[in-house]
């Protein structure tokens, strides 16, 4: 089940907050569209530290490459991505799953290791929902 | 053989371990100089990288990344034996997350909470065979223990500093005895060394802020972002903040352009 806005609305602030905490920014920059990478200077641990945060905060656990795995859904590893590059079909789910990232921010061909470059603060507020949704009763 | 496990091991025997704990200690040689507290840190650090890697058949090993929280309680001495305690809350091919603690005659000198580390192909740093055996001896209470002959004061020179800051080079040794026990296959300055260094410039800048004595006890957020190899040159710059009456100090440390640790210290007022 998708997040709706509200939902997403909802936890934004306190996604914000533990974002700015891990990336010890003025949390004024963590606006829902920026860049973890590009825009905030987020690294590797920035993400590990983000994900323990939110996973104590909420009570979810979020499985490392959790939110490629939800993008590519009902798509076979070979049908989203080939060679370590996003297929065609791929780079639409993707986009169409990124609602959130602005679409100038997609590239062709994108590599899948570049999709966490994608990565904004409300991609995490889904990922936490659709968590939490996932053990709901 | 585990040679390798001399000079910057702090494990001497896991007394127990279950699925999400362990038990160990470690006896401070009585004939060090010293003992900074921060490395009673990384014998807790070490005792709960034991078991991960021994959930992961020595496939994987953890390194030091992210601590939330660290209360840097009291002194351990030479001679000293610490008992190490370590909580594991989750541990997967990614990062293992832990709490834990040291005590000397049930008195706590250190804990540590929110503890995440990523975890890494353990074949980087040393053979897996070699970590294997070592873990057996620590387990049969059979390993050799007492090769720590301490750790070189930090090669720190204080530079250009305020009442509300303070900047440091930190010279990182290119040779030095814990260089061939962290690690074998891939030397670099440990993370607990270089809190000890931001120890020292945070005492160097409350020194000149605050008559009365504070004591940099409390460590919030601390990251680890990179390995210092030997040799580095670091650049480390604290900022004091105060809230309310407590002082806050921010610490970044640099090796060339990049942000290599950082941490927010919050000082106690030392009793008289």
């Amino acid at each position: 089940m998708d997040s709706t806005q509200e939902q997403i609305n909802t936890i934004f602030p306190k996604v914000a907050e533990l974002t700015a905490d891990a990336l010890a920014i003025d949390i004024a920059r963590v606006t829902p569209t920026a860049s973890l990478i590009d825009d905030l200077g987020a690294e590797s641990i920035d993400f590990l530290d983000l994900v323990f945060r939110l996973e104590r905060e909420f009570n979810v656990k979020i499985p490392h490459g959790q939110i490629t795995v939800d993008a590519r859904g009902d798509l076979s590893v070979a049908e989203f991505e080939e060679k370590g590059v996003l297929t065609d079909a791929g780079l639409e789910r993707l986009k169409a799953f990124l609602s959130e990232v602005p679409a100038e921010r997609f590239k062709t061909p994108m590599r899948v290791v570049e999709i966490p470059k994608l990565f904004t603060t409300e991609t995490f507020c889904k990922v936490v929902l659709r968590q939490q949704q996932a053990v709901a009763p | 053989m585990d040679s390798n496990f001399r000079t910057f091991s702090f494990v001497d025997q896991i007394d127990s371990i279950s699925s999400g704990s362990i038990r160990g200690r470690y006896r401070i040689p009585a004939g060090v100089s010293g003992f900074p507290v921060a490395l009673a840190g990384e014998a807790v650090g070490q005792l709960a990288a034991w078991h991960a890697m021994c959930q992961t058949h020595f496939e994987f090993r953890p390194m030091a990344g992210i601590v939330t929280k660290v209360q840097l309680v009291g002194d351990p001495q030479p001679g000293d034996v610490l008992d190490l305690q370590a909580e594991i809350s989750d541990l997967s091919p990614q990062a293992m997350s832990y709490s834990g603690r040291a005590l000397v005659n049930g008195d706590i000198v250190i804990v540590l909470e929110g503890c995440v580390g990523p975890m890494l192909p353990a074949e980087q740093f040393d053979s897996r065979e070699s970590l294997h055996a070592r873990y057996d001896k620590l387990i049969e209470g059979a390993a050799v223990t007492g090769g720590f002959e301490g750790v070189p004061e930090p090669d720190m020179e204080f530079l250009t500093g305020s009442e509300m800051r303070q900047e440091a080079q930190l010279k990182v040794p290119q040779t030095a005895a814990y260089f061939n026990d962290h690690f074998p296959r891939m030397p670099v300055l440990p993370g607990t060394l270089q809190l000890h260094a931001q120890q020292l410039l945070v005492r160097e800048l409350l020194r000149r802020r605050h008559p009365e004595p504070w004591a940099p006890r409390e460590i919030a957020n601390s990251k680890l972002r990179a390995f210092v190899p030997p040799g580095a040159s670091l650049h480390m710059e604290a900022s004091l903040h105060v809230h309310g009456s407590e002082p806050v100090v921010d610490v970044r440390v640099r090796h060339e352009a990049r942000t290599v640790g950082s941490a927010q210290w919050r000082p106690l007022r030392e009793l008289p």
